[in-house]
């Protein structure tokens, strides 16, 4: 059903529009204005409740219904409804890519926690391994020295 | 089955025709009468599903003109709207399977229309 809620949504933020546009041509237009407003107003009577949303049934009967008079101020209030509804069918999807974003964020900070923590760790090793190999070299080396301690064959004539 | 569903409202045909489809029935989509009709033409239909009220027209002129098409006599059809109570009588008179009263159950309407079909 996801799919089919956010074309609801892109289907509502359309009609939002046409109707914001209609009402702006009231003065000037009012008989086209007001069918164009009357058509919308039964479409979204026909199919807001089988959406799910009664609400948008309910305001869009009240604008279909009304006198010509009393129209703009119903028709503000199906605006505002259809608007609650198109929030309603953002936000979970908006809720669910902030939570992606925040895993991701924190999945990415265990990340390099963990490759700085691997790194230092690594360096660590090979700085204990470039210590150890200095002292064994140097251990080597002074072995080999003549006069060395801990030279194990005779001394050189 | 194959369902014919005419209705000029593209946001109940996509609410109609996404449970429809989901229930495994193959959907065929008019906004109006000549549209229907040339669906109706080469695709045998099982069910008509319409909307009273069309755009400039009447459902049942979709009845009446898919019924006159050669192999056609005897679609089945049966009616949306949101006039439900006042208009089922009449309807059922033209020989509708049923009427589906507007808005409609989405979660119910694969099985009110399959067992529309069964009558």
């Amino acid at each position: 059903m996801d799919d089919l809620k956010q074309f609801l949504r892109s289907a509502l933020n359309t009609r939002i529009e046409a109707l914001e546009t209609a009402a702006t041509t009231m003065e000037a237009d009012p008989v086209g204005a007001l069918g164009t407003i009357r058509r919308l107003a039964h479409s979204l009577r026909g199919s807001g409740a089988t959406y799910g949303y009664p609400q948008i049934t309910e305001a869009a009967t009240a604008v279909e219904e009304a006198e010509p008079e009393d129209v703009p101020p119903l028709v503000r209030d199906l605006v505002k409804t259809l608007k609650a509804v198109v929030l309603e069918l953002r936000e979970p999807k908006e809720a669910k890519e902030s939570t992606e974003a925040k895993e991701s964020t924190e999945a990415k900070e265990s990340t390099e926690a963990k490759e700085s923590t691997e790194a230092k760790e690594s360096t660590e090793a090979k700085e204990s391994t470039e210590a150890k190999e200095s002292t064994d070299a140097r251990a080597s080396t002074e072995a080999a020295t003549p006069g060395s301690d801990a030279t194990d064959g005779p001394a050189p004539e | 089955m194959t369902i014919l569903l005419v209705d000029d409202d593209p946001l109940i045909r996509l609410a109609a025709g996404y449970v429809l489809v989901a229930a495994g029935h193959a959907l065929l989509e008019a906004e109006d009468v000549a549209t229907a009709v040339a669906l109706a033409r080469t695709t045998r239909i099982d069910l008509m599903l319409l909307d009273v009220v069309l755009d400039g027209a009447d459902g049942r002129d979709v009845v009446a003109a898919v019924r006159a098409l050669p192999g056609c006599e005897k679609t089945r059809f049966a009616f949306l709207t949101g006039r439900a109570d006042a208009e089922r009588e009449a309807l059922l008179q033209l020989g509708a399977a049923g009427v589906i009263a507007k808005p409609f159950d989405l979660a119910s309407l694969a099985s009110q229309v399959e067992q529309l079909a069964l009558q």
